[in-house]
């Protein structure tokens, strides 16, 4: 098990140019980074990129990684930041070319086949602000307070988000013949 | 159909979700009810099984060491694609010249020519230079707002405002419910109104035909100081308070001049009534307290829903309030209620003072208005993101050839970048698309090359790009190669059960 002095020591290699702490550093929170920006991007088109900025990202950070949390945390912080500024970028676009990204998603997109199961397909279809603040207080745990640094809204904010996101995620479920998705959600088999 | 207690527990669930206290009676029934009722039950399992989703999926899962190679930042990419980027700057200078000077305004000019571009026009020069700023805003972070002045892109919310000023002098204010672009980081400033309303008052009258404002059916230009652009789905509209402006209709025929104390919309023209002036005057209120130099921010939140803030006798009724003021002694009141008194605000440069519930003062660095390189240098650090999000944008509308232009654009201009590092692999998967499969296969190497997070993806793609080539020796070897590497895939089993070639 590292400790935060081992990964304030991997975090400075890396920083150095070393390349097989850059391997390490890379196996070590790949799979992370790639799971959070497909959480936080809804598997929409677009997160694997989201994904690999914030790996770059990660890399320039990582001589400035002070080992107060876990590098873990550390690594969520920068990928939510880069992930939201990417899909930001992206929504702006395609606000600009009329596309309207689903903000205000209504009617429910069609079944994606990259999401892993119907839980990340009813997170998928929560709108991109709603989504976001789930995401970290339910899968990844993370307080009002860190969220609302991590995504750079008010507390008021984050916690109005995530009450509307729960109410609407709340409606869905007992929308669906109740049963059968919530015996698949809670159990996970299928 | 919930009964009391489920709603109680819906509402107790939601309360400890926000990390609310709870009373010991309210925590025990918020443990004990799911015991009694199913569908509180499955519903507590549900939020509780969204952690099981922070683990990796099957196709995340960490790769065996030395799977990817050296994850390295492409420090210096390798020789043949500075060779690819310096042939595609020497090649595209005028192209992308060419394109970007239309890449501005293209999906939202097509069919009116701008003013600028006019051959004929004797047009006044086009001031450029200079960022956007936000300067008030009502509804929403500071955070939020800073963040929104990044990108120039503004979505108020139902219940929020939000004014921007430029460092030319041109203020913008976005009523409630508006979806606009500002457009002018180190460029001709203008807007694209999409929903919504904006308020323009130009501080200077040198600006005048030169600053507009684009909707998806015709163009506002500015030819006098202060007026507003509403675009819903009946039509347009355009009032104007100070000086002229010229409405020139998307679909043709001959521009019109609104002057001051007009209004058109799809009915015609009229005499703008007072009540409209009041309304677009309202919105600017905030901001035209502040018109560059040093400044502070003000956040108020409301101690009461009943109270009104006033700021050096200015009234404003939202929620939650932001202000950048300049520095001084300035007078804040609560109207509306009682047992609020007002205080003076002795504000410097640079502080941060957040008013209401809880009084808060900060210090920050100041952000002198005419620091302009700073803002910059934040907008063109934005760059890159906005030209991977437009190739990205125009790859999924299956325009490949504006998408390839972005791709190249960005590997020539920042070769250094994070999201140049991004643009190799996805310009392989766009090569692909475009059946150029050899140079697919380039693409792909040479993100393997480099190193990088998605080498699955790269395998993959490379692994197609020799199909489609019918190097089949190779693509067997490559895929016997994947499967080792990634055995535990998803894509590994397809590539087991796909019959050989």
């Amino acid at each position: 098990m590292a400790t935060e002095r081992d990964d304030i020591r991997l975090a400075q290699r890396v920083g150095r140019g070393d390349e097989r702490a850059a391997a390490a550093f890379g196996r070590r929170l790949t799979p992370r980074v790639r799971q959070l920006a497909r959480s936080l991007m809804g598997s929409r088109e677009g997160w694997e990129d989201a994904a690999q900025l914030s790996l770059m990202e990660l890399l320039r950070a990582a001589p400035n990684y002070a080992g107060t949390g876990s590098l873990e945390r550390w690594s969520d912080r920068i990928t939510v930041r880069t992930t939201l500024r990417y899909a930001r970028a992206r929504r702006t676009l395609s606000h600009h070319q009329g596309e309207h990204e689903p903000d205000e998603l209504v009617a429910p997109r069609a079944p994606d086949p990259v999401a892993r199961n119907e839980v990340a397909q009813l997170l998928a279809d929560l709108d991109p602000a709603r989504r976001t603040v789930v995401v970290l207080r339910h899968v990844y745990e993370y307080s009002i307070d860190e969220i609302a640094g991590m995504t750079g809204v008010s507390r008021n904010t984050v916690k109005d988000r995530l009450v509307q996101g729960r109410r609407t995620l709340r409606q869905r479920l007992r929308r669906q013949e109740g049963q059968q998705r919530l015996r698949l959600v809670s159990g996970g088999e299928e | 159909m919930m009964g009391p207690d489920c709603r109680r527990w819906t509402d107790l669930s939601d309360r400890h979700a926000l990390e609310e206290a709870l009373t010991e009676e309210e925590r025990s029934f918020l443990h004990a009810h799911p015991d009694t009722c199913p569908a509180c039950a499955e519903e507590r399992s549900w939020w509780d099984g969204l952690t099981a989703l922070q683990v990796p999926g099957e196709d995340d899962r960490e790769p065996p060491a030395g799977a990817d190679g050296p994850l390295t930042e492409p420090s210096r990419p390798p020789r043949r694609w500075l060779a690819v980027a310096a042939a595609a700057a020497a090649a595209g200078l005028g192209w992308w010249g060419g394109s970007r000077s239309t890449a501005s305004s293209d999906t939202l000019t097509t069919g009116l020519a701008r003013p600028v571009a006019s051959a004929t026009a004797v047009a006044p020069p086009v001031p450029t230079g200079g960022s956007w700023r936000a300067v008030a805003a009502t509804g929403e972070g500071i955070a939020s707002v800073e963040a929104m002045a990044d990108t120039g892109d503004i979505a108020t919310g139902d219940d929020s405002h939000v004014c921007f000023r430029h460092d030319l002098g041109i203020v913008a204010c976005a009523a409630p419910g508006t979806r606009a672009i500002l457009h002018g980081f180190d460029a001709q400033p203008w807007v694209a109104l999409s929903q919504g309303r904006v308020v323009i008052e130009l501080e200077s009258r040198d600006l005048a035909a030169a600053f507009f404002v684009q909707t998806p059916s015709g163009r506002a230009t500015a030819l006098g100081t202060m007026f507003s652009v509403e675009t819903k789905a009946a039509g347009d509209a355009l009032r104007v308070t100070h000086g002229r402006v010229r409405w020139a209709a998307r679909a043709g025929g001959t521009p019109i001049l609104v002057a001051a104390g007009e209004a058109v919309d799809p009915q015609g023209k009229r005499v703008l009534s007072s009540a409209e002036i009041d309304e677009d005057r309202w919105l600017l209120r905030g901001a035209m307290m502040w018109k560059g130099g040093p400044s502070a921010v003000v956040a108020i939140d409301r101690p009461d829903p009943a109270c009104r803030a006033s700021v050096a006798g200015r009234r404003f009724g939202a929620e939650r309030l932001w202000l950048r003021l300049p520095p001084g002694s300035r007078e804040l009141a609560w109207e509306g209620c009682t047992g609020h008194a007002g205080q003076t605000l002795e504000l410097e440069a640079g502080q941060r003072v957040g008013l209401g519930a809880e009084t808060t003062t900060e210090k920050t660095p100041t952000r002198a208005p005419d620091a302009s390189p700073t803002a910059s240098a934040r907008a063109d650090g934005n760059r890159p993101m906005h030209l991977l999000a437009q190739a990205q944008s125009a790859q999924a509308r299956g325009e490949l050839a504006v998408a390839s232009a972005h791709y190249a654009e960005l590997l020539a201009r920042f070769p250094q970048s994070a999201e140049a590092s991004v643009a190799r692999l996805a310009r392989g998967r766009l090569l692909l698309q475009q059946g150029r499969a050899q140079d697919a296969l380039a693409a792909f190497d040479a993100y393997l090359a480099q190193g990088g997070g998605l080498g699955q993806e790269a395998r993959l793609g490379r692994i197609q790009a020799l199909g489609l080539l019918g190097r089949d020796a190779e693509r067997a070897k490559a895929i016997t190669d994947f499967i080792a590497r990634y055995p535990d895939t998803r894509a590994a089993r397809a590539l087991q059960d796909a019959p050989p070639r």
